[in-house]
């Protein structure tokens, strides 16, 4: 009598058992994947980068996927969004993917004004808030605890830049040349900075409106007063072509050097020959001989048929590092514990080792680089 | 027009406005409600333009320059300066009515192709300025954190109009005082006075009226309501930038009123709405979205310059004038 | 990398040139007769692109009576079509640049077709917004078909050359020569040619015209591709010293309206003059004002002629 209710009961508890973990099991057949939203300018004037970007994003999102996915085999599952370089565009486009996409994870940004409006949403909905590209150091002062920015700001790269070119290159008269934006008048401030009373000195500043063509005044002027170098802050490679190519044709044959981060291979197909010998400096070139590297290279190479550049990568590390962060803090709407898992990790990149700051700044733990233009292509200048 | 049809047309507009109350209680989400606040500031810069357009009957490229400096006028006072956006609003109003009196009055002695350069010469001296004056507008960068629309004293008791539902309702409120404000005055003797100078001007100025100066009036107040909207604009995006002054602001509201009907009442509203609601729906589109704009206020241009509005009342007059016959019992 | 307010260089109505400091090295003297030289250089050949565009625009108008709103577009189409055949194709610069002009004054048949012709027996007025709708589609297409991002337009001709004073592109060089060419090409062309008169004797009356048998709508199409050709080449000339982007037109053809009305409408002396004068106008204001403000220069120009002197400095006082 007893073996029969033993037997019995056993039964019973092991087909609740069963009954338990076969639903289970066929739950986890279709898994819900993780949202995560790109926000970046795929069309109008930064189109360029915005697709660049994409590029990086997209292959993270395979390289993840394929590696089973993340919070318990779960696919990362990529919303593009285009801001259009405008900041209205890339503020609807967080309260879509907020509201009818029902996601806690923003990312992207390649233009400083639209990143700056996106983040007023996302700090006021408490919106995790990953800013790929734009460096404005505004974007990272406004005190949003979700907020973290890949890139760092152009006084970070001057930290590198500006000592290396007074320590290698030496040169005794600088003539500067900026754009009217804040960025240019922030490089005014960096060379006074770290050139200070005993650096190179600059002995002409010359200041020009976005989207002017036409730089041979500001060269001659430069041409005539023969300096050992000469410095250029501006962003734009169609300008920093114009620039180079004009320099060129006036036959301004000082050396020149590019504000750090702006070499980039559109800069040199634009200017053609005149880019031959321009210097710069950077956190990042696709030639680092790192294995990280080499691999993000190889796949991308792989899913594109073309190399990678900076974008890609940063678009890459967005993705990559923010899924890992979500497997760690085991979460995809628990805006905090996310943010704290980023600011407690080192993450591991293709420019190397990254920490975040307290202000959600990325710092690189690896070196920047100099770079000069050898025969039509972007090495490293030892 | 007959009773019946007044009656009608009275229903017709009572529904509307219940509609329009009503709207964002059907859609909920944040994101659909931003288009309808989208959609209200369209109103209102089409029925701005309409004015010009419609009853003046003289076409502008440069209507964009008011709406950006109502904008601008509006974040600079209440952000730079400090007024409360209670008083930043009406003071850019203000702002751009003096600027339409200065353009307008320079602008309105001449006539077709020379008025429309004129006023693309202007708004482009205008978003020279706006650009480049990098220390008051802070240029390219764009103007970021204005001030929200706080309703109250302050102190005492505060409302914001921050969500997309209050700012909604707000803009509702805007575009209905400035609906009644042209509805009265279209049906003034001032409007019949526009009507007459429009229509008929040798006849007009020989019993004495100066069209100049109602031109210039017109002219005024259409630019103060477009300051209106740009100012509507600045507050509930809370970020503007050089954008807003270009062609694209220009071209748009001129689509509006071409297509949706220029010199009714109707005809801005149906303007404000396939133009502020489409551009959502084709989200993704970006610069395809303009080509198919463009085509398509080509094709009105050609097929039917008068506009859907205008299409729609002359097909609701027929159809009626095909009833009524049959009513008396003609044959 | 900062890209706050970026525009891709796409608008050249942001032109600008502000110095903050004179150099302090150097004999200031010789550098300001330099300056002069090198402006007054830069003025001539600017002032030329802008003449080419504007002949075109006053042509049509005096022709046809139409504003054509979409002429800066034709410029830009030069560009881009010789920059398809140029980069793209890799065909040598002046042969693509003479199929792009051809290419567009073919389009301009089109053009002519759907956006100008429906209307100058209905409503000529309309033409203003006919033509203004059909340069956003032109402008939009084109930003579609080749995206945002300025592209490079390479010629042969971009060694510096020595010219005592200065030093000059050949490709600056070139624009001046094609330029004039070009304009007393013109002129003997309408002067001493059949067809040049016939196109003169329209633009005087059309009525009178048509009563001898002289087919109008062939001297329509005549002009207008005469016109928009004048602009492409202007476009594949003026292309290689900077970029290419969609909406450099826009930029060209607001010049372009500044100079007709400067000239006064209907003349082409008057846009020749007019041209010259904006050109160089501009570039000393950019070389010695504090000019960011050198379109705002050209714009008020605009506006006070309109106000004082509407029929230009060439033109005549209309009826």
């Amino acid at each position: 009598m007893r073996k029969s209710i033993g037997v019995g009961a056993g039964t019973v508890l092991l087909g609740a058992a069963l009954l338990m973990i076969v639903p289970t099991a066929v739950l986890g057949q279709t898994k819900a994947p993780v949202k995560i939203g790109v926000i970046l300018p795929m069309t109008g004037p930064a189109a360029l980068y915005g697709e660049q970007a994409n590029r990086g994003v997209q292959l993270a999102a395979k390289m993840v996927n394929g590696a089973g996915g993340i919070l318990g085999g779960r696919q990362v599952s990529i919303i593009l969004e285009d801001d259009q370089a405008n900041p209205v565009e890339g503020v609807n486009a967080v309260k879509k993917l907020m509201n009818r996409d029902g996601t806690k994870l923003i990312t992207g940004g390649v233009n400083s004004s639209v990143s700056l409006a996106e983040l007023q949403v996302t700090k006021e909905a408490g919106l995790l808030h990953i800013v790929t590209v734009s460096t404005a150091p505004a974007i990272r002062e406004q005190g949003h605890p979700s907020l973290f920015a890949l890139q760092p700001t152009n006084s970070m790269k001057d930290d590198f830049a500006l000592p290396w070119i007074a320590q290698v290159l030496k040169p005794k008269t600088v003539v500067h040349l900026l754009e009217n934006t804040d960025y240019g008048r922030v490089e005014v401030e960096e060379l006074k900075k770290h050139w200070g009373a005993s650096g190179p000195k600059v002995v002409a500043t010359e200041t020009f409106q976005l989207g002017e063509t036409d730089f041979t005044i500001h060269l001659n002027k430069f041409k005539a007063m023969k300096p050992d170098l000469f410095y250029l802050s501006t962003a734009a490679p169609s300008t920093i072509g114009t620039i180079l190519k004009q320099a060129y044709e006036i036959g301004f044959k000082a050396p020149i050097f590019l504000a750090p981060g702006n070499l980039n291979n559109d800069v040199v197909r634009l200017a053609g020959p005149a880019a031959e010998g321009v210097l710069c400096a950077d956190y990042y070139v696709n030639i680092l001989d790192t294995p990280a590297n080499k691999k993000f290279v190889k796949d991308h190479e792989e899913m594109f048929k073309r190399p990678p550049e900076k974008m890609e990568m940063l678009g890459f590390e967005s993705i990559t590092i923010l899924s890992k962060a979500l497997d760690m803090a085991g979460t995809e709407t628990d805006v905090k514990k996310i943010s704290d898992t980023l600011r407690q990790n080192k993450w591991q990149t293709p420019r190397g080792e990254i920490v975040f700051d307290a202000k959600g700044q990325a710092k690189g733990v690896g070196k920047d680089q100099a770079l000069v233009v050898k025969d039509g292509k972007i090495t490293i200048r030892k | 027009m007959n009773r019946a049809a007044r009656n009608r047309r009275n229903w017709t507009r009572f529904l509307g406005l219940v509609v329009a109350l009503l709207l964002p209680i059907v859609f909920q989400d944040a994101y659909l409600r931003n288009i309808l606040v989208i959609f209200g500031i369209y109103c209102l810069l089409a029925l701005s333009l309409n004015i010009i357009v419609g009853y003046i009957g003289e076409v502008s490229l440069g209507h964009a320059a008011f709406f950006g400096l109502g904008g601008y006028a509006s974040a600079i006072l209440s952000k730079t300066v400090g007024f409360p956006v209670l008083l930043s609003i009406p003071s850019a109003v203000v702002i751009s009515g003096i600027l339409g009196l200065f353009i307008g009055y320079l602008a309105l002695r001449l006539r077709g192709p020379y008025f429309a350069i004129t006023t693309l010469a202007f708004a482009e001296i205008i978003r020279l300025i706006v650009t480049n004056w990098v220390d008051l507008t802070r240029g390219p960068l764009g103007f970021t954190q204005i001030p929200p629309l706080v309703l109250g004293i302050p102190g005492w008791f505060e409302f914001k109009v921050m969500s997309e539902l209050r700012y909604y309702y707000f803009v509702l409120v805007l575009v209905g005082l400035v609906f009644l404000l042209i509805y009265n005055v279209v049906h003034s003797p001032t409007g019949r006075t526009f009507l007459a100078i429009r229509e008929q001007e040798p006849l007009a100025r020989s019993v004495g009226i100066n069209p100049f100066r109602y031109r210039v009036l017109a002219f005024v107040i259409s630019t103060m309501i477009a300051g209106l909207a740009g100012a509507a604009y600045a507050h509930f995006f809370r970020i503007i930038s050089p954008d807003i002054n270009m062609v694209y602001y220009s071209a748009i509201p001129l689509m509006m009123v071409m297509v949706g009907g220029r010199g009714t009442l109707l005809g801005p509203f149906l303007g404000a709405l396939l133009f502020a609601v489409l551009p959502e729906l084709f989200r993704t589109a970006g610069t395809i979205r303009m080509v198919f704009f463009a085509s398509f206020l080509l094709a009105t241009i050609v097929y039917m310059p008068e506009g859907i509005a205008v299409k729609i009342q002359t097909f609701i007059r027929d159809w009626e004038t095909k009833k009524s016959p049959q009513e008396l019992g003609d044959v | 990398m900062s890209l706050l307010g970026f525009r891709g260089g796409m608008d050249p109505r942001q032109n600008g040139v502000r110095s903050m400091s004179l150099p302090t090295i150097g004999s200031t003297s010789m550098i300001d007769l330099d300056l002069l030289v090198i402006q007054l250089a830069n003025g001539l050949v600017i002032g030329m692109g802008y003449t080419l565009v504007a002949i075109g625009l006053t042509m049509v108008f005096g022709i046809l009576g139409v504003l054509n709103f979409a002429h800066g577009e034709f410029f830009m189409l030069g560009a881009f079509v010789a920059y398809v055949f140029g980069e793209l194709m890799g065909w040598p610069y002046v042969v693509s640049s003479v199929v792009a002009i051809v290419l567009v004054m073919a389009i301009s048949f089109l053009f002519e077709l759907i956006s100008v012709r429906p209307f100058m027996e209905r409503d000529p007025e309309m033409t203003l917004l006919s033509t203004f709708a059909a340069s956003l589609i032109l402008m939009n297409l084109v930003e579609v078909i080749w995206g945002n991002t300025p592209l490079p337009l390479n010629t042969p001709f971009s060694k510096p050359l020595d010219l005592l004073f200065l030093v000059l592109t050949a490709q600056r060089i070139l624009i001046l020569l094609v330029g004039a060419v070009g304009v007393i090409l013109l002129g003997l062309f309408l002067k001493f040619t059949k067809m040049g008169k016939v196109i003169r004797a329209t633009a005087q009356n059309k009525k009178a015209s048509a009563l001898v048998g002289i087919n109008i709508k062939k001297v329509y199409r005549l002009t207008f591709a005469a016109g928009t050709g004048l602009a492409a080449i202007a476009g594949v000339l003026i292309a290689p010293l900077s970029n290419l982007y969609a909406s450099m037109g826009q930029g060209m053809v607001l010049k372009g309206f500044v100079v007709v009305i400067l000239g006064g409408l209907a003349s082409v002396p008057g846009a020749i003059l007019g041209g010259l004068t904006l050109g160089i106008t501009e570039a000393i204001a950019a070389g010695y004002v504090s000019s960011a403000w050198k379109d705002v220069i050209g714009f008020s120009i605009l506006i006070i002629i309109l106000l004082l002197r509407p029929q230009g400095l060439m033109g005549r006082r209309e009826a």
